[in-house]
């Protein structure tokens, strides 16, 4: 079985990690919104071309048939006989209209059920116009009594038939804008849903990562933090351990260098203050028999009382180049004295340093590349 | 947090969003649909399936539920009652009936009225305390349609035979309608047209066609023959051409039925007038809704008939009104 390659866990790439899922999580949101405001214009968009103009032009065919009407009623009296033929023309250009109207209707896109309704009252509009033809027919043959009761008997059950299929074709057109309708509210319930459940989400993702990447950043400093703590109490034996490979790994890796030049340092302080020590001592030793010997010397040349008074005085000039040497000597006994004390300190001072103990001690060597330590 | 715990993390996240994408909104089912009944008084023919497929279109536009109760056997008022007790067991809104005896349900119908369901009757007086509202065709007035477009056809002489069955209620109120309208053109205008008889059938063909011959051979004069029904009217035309005489006589008859609309296409009948079953079964449940909802109706609701010339047959309307296939078959 194959082994997946696993991703390095650093600093940047939870960070990056983290900054994907909000950003998914966004981009999931914003595409479901998107779709959801594109569904709600394509409603609006469909509630304007199949309900608002399938009304208006039911509206105009409902007007066209209300002024035919009107031209018939004014054809019957014998008033307006001289202007019959202007009335006709009126019919026919309402006719015409009528025909235009439909046309238009049925290029707009409407549910299978609209479309029946509407043919039937199409068939009701061609039997009205057909019987209306016949009306004036009779009108200008002078028999407005048959043209009358044409229109009462006959015309008026297809006129109900056509209004009632307009009715029928609002109404459906209606239901249709209706449900559009709902499905927008359908889209707004959804959208606040989500909105609701993503800012809830993305305030625990969120409450979540600041958690994760907090106790991530403290594990890693509190390390830092034990360490200086060990220095402060003289503790550099430890190396600050590296679990995983990130950039507070390299951080440990410098500060774990430095702590092992610090060891060396103290190391080779301890070593090299032992050795002021032997050797101040030894100094002070050797000054004390080179008095000792200059105090002998003073003394056998004090028993020379026979001597002359030349030869006295060069007795006394040596007696007191002795005395000064012996006490320039004495002075550098007492630095001696003091620096092995100083020297003595120093090492005492050191050495509550806990470094590793020789057991432990292990070969440390500096890698050139990566300044991590190893151990061998 | 491991990785594969970032990506579960991440998949959660989706699911949840895509869980909440699929939520709907509160449903407003709170309208209860209407419930109607359609009660027929016989097996359904022609007629009566078109009236039910106009009653079922408009159910469902107005999302509506629709029963359709029709007798197993023609007369059967008995059954009728049934369904009506059936129909107010089921809390029905409205009640659009064909009665077959008004006796038989009045009681019932005047029950339910005062129990708050709306009655539409169809073919009946809409006077009556058992009714709220008549849709369908006044008989009587296509029978004075028919006559005025008969008095087209022969101009201003010529004698006419009036064919009718005498079982039909609807036949005898078209030959009624016809007559008197007849009767009252002949007496205020100086026309020469009279009604030379009205023959009375027993609904058959053969005995229209029997009946209609015997006058033809003893009064071969006759301008038109106008017959009441489908049956009169094919027997009448079977008369007529066996003698020979369609050049001579006129024939104009009632119903929409394979045969008639043959004898249009054909041009053997000058023309037929057809009552629209479709509309009296459409417009009896929107109107019956409509008075549900309080909307202010009148009483009376006339379907009407529509007079087709042979010469009108091919027009797109009157095909469409004609042929039955172009309604679409009646499925329960």
């Amino acid at each position: 079985m194959k082994k997946k390659p696993m991703v390095k866990k650093t600093f940047k790439n939870v960070l990056i990690t983290s900054y994907i899922v909000l950003l998914s999580f966004m981009l999931a949101i914003g595409i479901v919104s998107i779709y959801y405001i594109r569904q709600t214009y394509e409603n609006g968009s469909e509630i304007y071309t199949q309900t608002l103009k399938s009304i208006e032009i039911l509206e105009t065919v409902d007007q066209n048939i209300k002024e035919t009407d009107q031209y018939i009623f004014s054809m019957t009296t014998a008033l307006d006989k001289e202007n019959h033929k202007d009335y006709v023309n009126h019919i026919n250009r309402l006719m015409d209209d009528t025909a235009y109207m439909v046309k238009e209707y049925q290029n707009i896109p409407v549910s299978e059920k609209e479309k029946d309704r509407f043919t039937r009252c199409y068939y009701d509009i061609l039997g009205y116009n057909r019987l209306i033809n016949q009306i004036i027919e009779k009108i200008e043959s002078g028999d407005v009594t048959a043209a009358l009761e044409i229109y009462e008997m006959e015309l008026k059950p297809v006129r109900l038939s056509a209004y009632e299929s307009m009715e029928a074709v609002i109404d459906l057109s209606e239901e249709s804008a209706a449900e559009r309708n709902n499905m927008n509210l359908d889209a707004y319930h959804k959208m606040s849903v989500i909105v609701i459940v993503a800012m809830i989400l993305v305030i625990l993702v969120t409450i979540l990562i600041v958690v994760i990447v907090t106790r991530y950043i403290n594990g890693r400093l509190t390390k830092i933090k034990k360490w200086a703590g060990n220095i402060a109490e003289y503790d550099v034996s430890d190396d600050i351990e590296m679990d995983e490979k990130d950039e507070f790994s390299e951080t440990y890796s410098a500060l774990n260098v430095s702590q092992y030049m610090v060891r060396a340092l103290i190391e080779k302080i301890v070593s090299e203050s032992g050795t002021i020590c032997e050797t101040g001592e030894d100094v002070t030793l050797a000054i004390n028999k080179s008095n000792e010997r200059l105090e002998n010397i003073s003394v056998k040349l004090y028993d020379l009382k026979d001597l002359n008074s030349e030869n006295k005085t060069i007795v006394e000039r040596v007696q007191k180049e002795i005395n000064d040497i012996t006490m320039y000597l004495e002075q550098v006994a007492i630095t001696s004295d003091y620096q092995v004390e100083v020297a003595k300190r120093h090492k005492e001072e050191v050495t509550k340093f806990k470094t590793k103990g020789e057991d432990e001690k292990v070969r440390e060597t500096v890698s050139g590349e990566t300044g991590v330590l190893k151990r061998m | 947090m491991g990785f594969k715990a970032r990506i579960a993390l991440t998949i959660f996240i989706f699911m949840v969003v895509a869980t909440s994408c699929t939520y709907s909104g509160d449903q407003d089912n709170d309208s209860k649909a209407s419930v109607f009944y359609l009660i027929n008084s016989g097996p359904s023919d022609e007629f009566f399936s078109l009236m039910e497929k106009g009653a079922m279109d408009s159910a469902e536009e107005m999302n509506c539920k629709l029963v359709v109760r029709t007798p197993k056997e023609q007369g059967d008022a008995m059954a009728q009652l049934d369904y009506l007790n059936e129909a107010q067991k089921a809390g029905a809104n409205g009640i659009a009936i064909h009665p077959i005896s008004d006796a038989d349900v009045e009681a019932k119908l005047e029950e339910l009225r005062l129990s708050g369901v709306i009655i539409n009757s169809f073919f009946r007086g809409a006077d009556k305390k058992t009714y709220d509202i008549t849709v369908g065709t006044d008989s009587y007035e296509s029978g004075q349609i028919a006559a005025r477009r008969a008095l087209e056809a022969i101009k201003s002489s010529g004698e006419l035979l009036v064919i009718t069955d005498e079982i039909a209620q609807r036949s005898r109120e078209r030959a009624e309608g016809f007559s008197a309208y007849i009767g009252q053109v002949t007496s205020t205008q100086s026309s020469d047209v009279k009604i030379y008889d009205t023959v009375i059938t027993d609904g058959s063909g053969e005995d229209s066609e029997a009946k209609v011959a015997k006058i033809l051979e003893s009064h071969p004069t006759i301008s038109m023959i106008y017959a009441t029904g489908a049956q009169e009217l094919c027997g009448a035309f079977q008369a007529v051409s066996k003698m020979k005489l369609n050049n001579k006589i006129l024939l104009l008859g009632f119903d929409n039925t394979y045969e008639t609309r043959s004898l249009l296409e054909n041009g053997n009948i000058y023309g037929l007038i057809v009552p629209v079953p479709y509309n009296v079964g459409y417009m009896s449940i929107r109107y019956l809704k409509k008075l549900e909802l309080n909307e202010v109706v009148d009483a009376t609701v006339n379907t009407g008939v529509r007079f087709i010339k042979a010469e009108d047959y091919a027009s797109e309307d009157v095909k469409a009104l004609l042929d039955p296939t172009r309604e679409g078959e009646v499925s329960r």
